[in-house]
């Protein structure tokens, strides 16, 4: 690209009202993967590695099984990737749908327009790389999953890294929302059935998963691979730059989806017992979140009542978009209102879209 | 189709220290979750979806 293509990009940046926050993706650049870096036999929808973006399946997603990593293997000016590697093979049928989404909320997406003759353009960007040569799809959701357009891409060339970039008009029949829930989304299609293959087009209201007619079968090859990275979505008709982040803003970002909070010995909390079986410890989360948050506890830890031991049970009595409360029991153990310390807790904090 | 469905295999409310449910004990996807009872938190929103269509009992807290 010349400097002065690069200049007249960003002049059009300008013109669409952003030169800095112009990504309205989380976790573009793929260094953030809180949940691990690699999860093995997927075969459900969830988080499997690089926060923000989910693995998704439609009417089921047939069989297959795949390996989904956060890797190193990026293009020049990148860290890392989102990597999906089929393990399991499966011919998917009907309805059937395998891809990578990723939601917005609609608050953050205003300044869009749609539902108005104002709707503005935005453009899709990121780096690809795959096995399988041939065509994969973009789907674009709006207003909460009711609306969406899709187009199609071409991977060139086996096992090389290629940019993408494609425009979408904006939607000037339904508003998003302006609220914490879906406003807008990318669906990735890797995969589909019969029935959920159609020609690209434009605004439409189907609500369900679609791929692109000519949709390379994915999971049909075991050790297919397709990696992606640098994604971006921007108001305007041209892709500008990926805009980097720092590891901390892109941290920050994510934690207001999903956090983890691991108490070590030299983290631990203490509350104060209610019951000689029960005590309370409250704690804030680092970042405010979307929704007040589903927990888990996968690790229960310890208590300490004269000596460190494991508790009966680590439960959660509440949580606001703030903070939450355990509620760590140790039967017969406590003194009520007496503090006691606990560590090794691994608490999860969901509240994604 | 799109797939937003969950696999909830139980649910049971959580009682706080005053004795009020404060949240739901849920088993989704094969993971143990304590979800607060906000409509808006999708896990929340699916249970009572769930309830609505017959297809889930909340058990009472312990």
């Amino acid at each position: 690209m010349t400097k002065a293509r690069q200049l007249a990009d960003l002049g059009n940046a300008y013109d669409d009202g952003a030169l800095s926050n112009r990504n309205l993706i989380i976790n573009g650049a793929m260094q953030v993967a809180q949940r691990g870096t690699s999860a093995t036999g997927v075969n459900s929808n969830g988080f499997y590695a690089c926060d923000r973006f989910e693995y998704s399946e439609g009417s089921g997603g047939g069989s297959g099984a795949l390996t989904i990593s956060q890797v190193t293997d990026s293009p020049d000016g990148f860290g890392n990737s989102l990597k999906l590697e089929v393990t399991t093979t499966d011919t998917l049928t009907a309805g059937e749908n395998v891809g990578i989404r990723h939601r917005i909320e609609g608050q953050n997406v205003q300044h869009l327009a749609f539902g108005s003759s104002s709707a503005k353009t935005i453009t899709v960007s990121f780096w690809v790389k795959s096995t399988l040569t041939g065509t994969y799809g973009l789907q674009v959701f709006s207003a909460g999953g009711t609306r969406d357009i899709l187009k199609a891409y071409t991977i060139s060339v086996a096992d090389v890294w290629e940019y993408k970039t494609l425009t979408f008009v904006g939607d000037t029949n339904t508003a998003i929302a302006n609220d914490v829930n879906r406003g807008l989304e990318l669906y990735f299609p890797l995969d589909a059935g019969a029935n959920d293959i159609f020609d690209p087009y434009t605004w439409a209201s189907t609500a369900a998963f679609r791929a692109p007619t000519g949709q390379v079968n994915f999971m049909a090859t075991n050790g297919a691979k397709w990696k992606i990275t640098g994604v971006q979505l921007e108001v305007g008709d041209t892709a500008t730059p990926f805009e980097h982040r720092s590891y901390g803003d892109e941290l920050a970002k994510c934690q207001r989806y999903y956090e983890k909070i691991y108490l070590h010995d030299t983290y631990r909390l203490n509350g104060v017992a209610w019951s000689t079986e029960s005590q309370n410890i409250s704690f804030p989360f680092t970042v405010t979140k979307r929704v007040p948050p589903s927990l888990s506890v996968p690790s229960i830890g310890q208590v300490f009542t004269g000596s460190w031991v494991t508790p009966t049970l680590a439960e959660v009595t509440g949580a606001t978009i703030n903070g939450g409360t355990l509620n760590i029991k140790k039967t017969g153990s406590y003194t009520v209102k007496y503090g006691y310390f606990i560590r090794y807790q691994d608490i999860r904090i969901d509240a994604e879209l | 189709m799109e797939n937003n469905s969950m696999n909830i295999t139980t649910a049971q409310y959580v009682a706080d220290m005053d004795g009020n449910n404060s949240s739901v004990k849920a088993t989704i996807d094969g993971q143990e979750l304590f979800v607060p009872l906000d409509p808006a938190n999708r896990h929340y929103a699916e249970i009572l979806k769930q309830v609505e269509a017959g297809d889930l009992t909340i058990a009472d807290a312990e």
